[in-house]
């Protein structure tokens, strides 16, 4: 049997064949057989192609996924470690420089600023709020007149560090600045506008009727809160970062995990000279307490949030205990020694934080983040903390998981070097 | 010869281009992938270097008995590799014009400062006349620094000291004296150098406590 379209094929010829029997041979078209055959070897053939091409098309799309996780690992690692390495810089010019460390606590499991601050105790595990001075700001210098912990004018003093013929010491409209001093309490503002020897300030935290007497540092400081956003209804999930004034913003999307773990100096502060002595440092970490008359918080004459006094020998003693086994080696703090006190500057201050955050050295972060579409994504488990769309393994991109340490320099620099 | 026989080689191109671009897509991801890691790790690594010159010279400093003769040149750290000036070159044929970093931190050209740059009141060095003028400290591979064979690492690391801002005497081949805020204190500028112009810098405020006794009054990751 013979089809009939191959007869259309013939007539398509431009001209006729000389010799009849070739010219039957070449009218002859294909069998149905050789039809079907060719259709199944091409079919068969189309099929491996496809297959393989299907495969390189997973490979490529799950490629580009895992690149770009792996790229938002690197911001968020980027970031994070960057700021942790930077937190508890303190004024490294002027009259009284040194770190954070000797004055107020620098890193904060939880969120600060003029935006939805947690209340005091508050400890997060998904959040973490760093201080510092700038590493290349020359706006430090110490207040004229005592200051309220509220937004008004600032009169300050042009201490040996400022620019040369400034008469704002360097500080200018729109920068973040720290105001603290040796009680342990610390105040954030925005200055507003600069006069000569005056700041008019904006405060970033919840009012107090904290006073900074005259004399207490004044500085550009910088807070960065980090925290993980997780909203099911909107399908948000993301590492956030917020300045601590004004500005809230994701870093990465898709993060799934975030965990910070503080790991802290076991020994308790010590006093390392009188505190009448006129240059520091004083502790070894942690506020200087007032000499033993003058009482500058709510604790006694004498005290402060690391330090009291001896009833016995008239001392200055640690308030603080040893943690851990004797050994110097760094212990994790939990979360419970993070919110049990003492508190700094003291219980009755709505700025107060737990003497222990002074401890910190060294913190860990474990990062999670996911695929961003859910077709890279398989069933929830200990591969993906959101399940996806997913059924074959072949495109499933795992969600990717990172833990790193930093041990911040300024929060152990206090320490001499023998 | 039958009018069809062109279409397998039509098909198998197609099919072959396909493939090929896809390939080729795979492999520029992957290539593009693997530069960034590298990119990151560098910079890493830098700032590493970077703070193990700032370590090392912290300890050559607590030696010295007089910061007078570092912040004039007079003295430098033990840990140098030659001469200092002229250029290093790392593994990949960047190099590290000695001279130039000098420069470069002193008043932000590479070629010879004059007394009024380097007075000049800028939004990095503000202080005027009370600028630090850097000096080279150390310099010399990070690899270098200790035994042989104990770090490996093809960076290069160069530490400049200078007075630390806080006197106002004018003076910043001197340290101020006491009550001066900046007597016995110096500023160390710590430098990493690595393969494909990565650079890192550290800024360490030093402050001598004792004979042989120095504090860190701060760290700082500028760069």
């Amino acid at each position: 049997m013979r089809v009939p379209f191959a007869r259309a094929v013939t007539v398509a010829c431009p001209a006729p064949m000389p010799n009849s029997a070739v010219s039957d041979a070449a009218d002859a078209g294909f069998s149905l057989v050789e039809l079907l055959v060719a259709m199944g070897i091409t079919l068969s053939i189309l099929g491996v192609a496809f297959t393989v091409v299907s495969g390189w098309q997973l490979a490529f799309g799950a490629e580009n996924e895992r690149a770009d996780q792996q790229q938002r690992l690197r911001v968020a690692v980027n970031a994070i470690s960057r700021d942790l390495a930077l937190a508890g810089a303190g004024a490294h010019l002027g009259n009284s420089p040194g770190p954070l460390g000797l004055f107020v606590a620098s890193v904060f499991p939880f969120r600060q600023g003029a935006l939805t601050p947690d209340p005091p105790g508050t400890v997060r595990a998904d959040t973490l709020t760093v201080l510092y001075v700038p590493p290349q700001t020359a706006a430090q210098t110490t207040l004229q007149q005592p200051l309220v912990a509220r937004s008004g004018t600032a009169f300050v003093n042009l201490d040996a560090g400022c620019p040369s013929a400034d008469s704002t010491c360097g500080f200018a409209a729109g920068m973040d600045v720290m105001v603290y001093d040796d009680t342990g309490a610390y105040d954030t503002f925005r200055v507003a506008s600069v006069q000569p020897g005056a700041l008019d300030l904006q405060h970033d935290m919840p009012d107090t009727p904290q006073s900074y007497a005259a004399g207490a540092q004044i500085a550009e400081a910088v807070s960065h809160t980090y925290s993980l956003k997780t909203d099911p209804l909107t399908d948000t999930f993301q590492l956030t970062h917020y300045d601590g004034v004004s500005s809230e913003a994701a870093v990465v999307d898709h993060a799934v995990g975030l965990t910070f773990e503080y790991f802290g100096d076991p020994l308790p502060p010590i006093l390392l000279r009188p505190v009448t002595d006129p240059t520091g440092p004083w502790t070894t970490y942690g506020p200087r307490p007032p000499r033993r008359n003058v009482r500058s918080t709510a604790y006694a004459a004498g005290e402060n949030c690391v330090f009291r006094i001896d009833p016995t020998t008239g001392l200055h003693m640690p308030r603080l205990a040893q943690l851990g086994n004797g050994s110097a080696s760094l212990v994790k703090l939990t979360e419970a020694q993070l919110n049990d006190g003492p508190w700094c500057p003291d219980e009755t201050n709505q700025h107060r934080y737990d003497a222990d955050l002074l401890r910190i050295r060294r913190v860990s972060v474990t990062l999670r983040i996911e695929a961003s579409l859910t077709a890279f994504r398989g069933p929830a488990g200990i591969l993906f903390t959101r399940g996806g769309s997913s059924r074959s393994a072949r495109q499933w991109v795992a969600d990717q998981e990172i833990r790193f340490d930093i041990s911040p320099k300024n929060l152990s620099v206090s320490r001499a070097r023998l | 010869m039958r009018r069809s026989d062109g279409v397998v080689l039509v098909a198998v191109l197609l099919i072959t281009l396909l493939m090929s671009a896809l390939g080729a897509a795979l492999v520029l991801v992957s290539s593009s992938e693997a530069a960034i890691a590298v990119n990151f790790r560098s910079s890493q690594e830098a700032r590493d270097a970077a703070a193990a010159a700032a370590e090392r010279a912290i300890v050559d400093l607590r030696a010295a008995a007089d910061w007078n003769q570092l912040l004039d040149g007079a003295v430098r750290s033990p840990f140098v590799d030659g001469s200092p000036f002229g250029r290093r070159f790392l593994s990949d044929g960047s190099m590290v014009d000695l001279e130039a970093v000098v420069n470069l931190a002193n008043c932000q050209k590479t070629t010879t400062c004059s007394d009024v740059e380097m007075d000049a009141k800028t939004s990095d060095r503000p202080w005027g006349p009370n600028n630090p003028r850097w000096r080279l400290f150390s310099y010399g591979w990070l690899r270098d620094a200790l035994s042989a064979g104990a770090i490996d690492s093809a960076y290069y690391t160069i530490v400049l000291v200078g007075d630390d801002p806080s006197e106002n005497d004018a003076d910043p081949s001197r340290d101020g004296v006491p009550p001066s805020p900046g007597a016995g204190v110096v500023e160390l500028r710590a430098q990493g150098f690595g393969p494909r112009g990565v650079r890192r810098t550290v800024n360490v405020t030093v402050a001598r406590t004792g004979a042989r006794e120095v504090r860190v009054i701060s760290w700082r990751e500028t760069s």
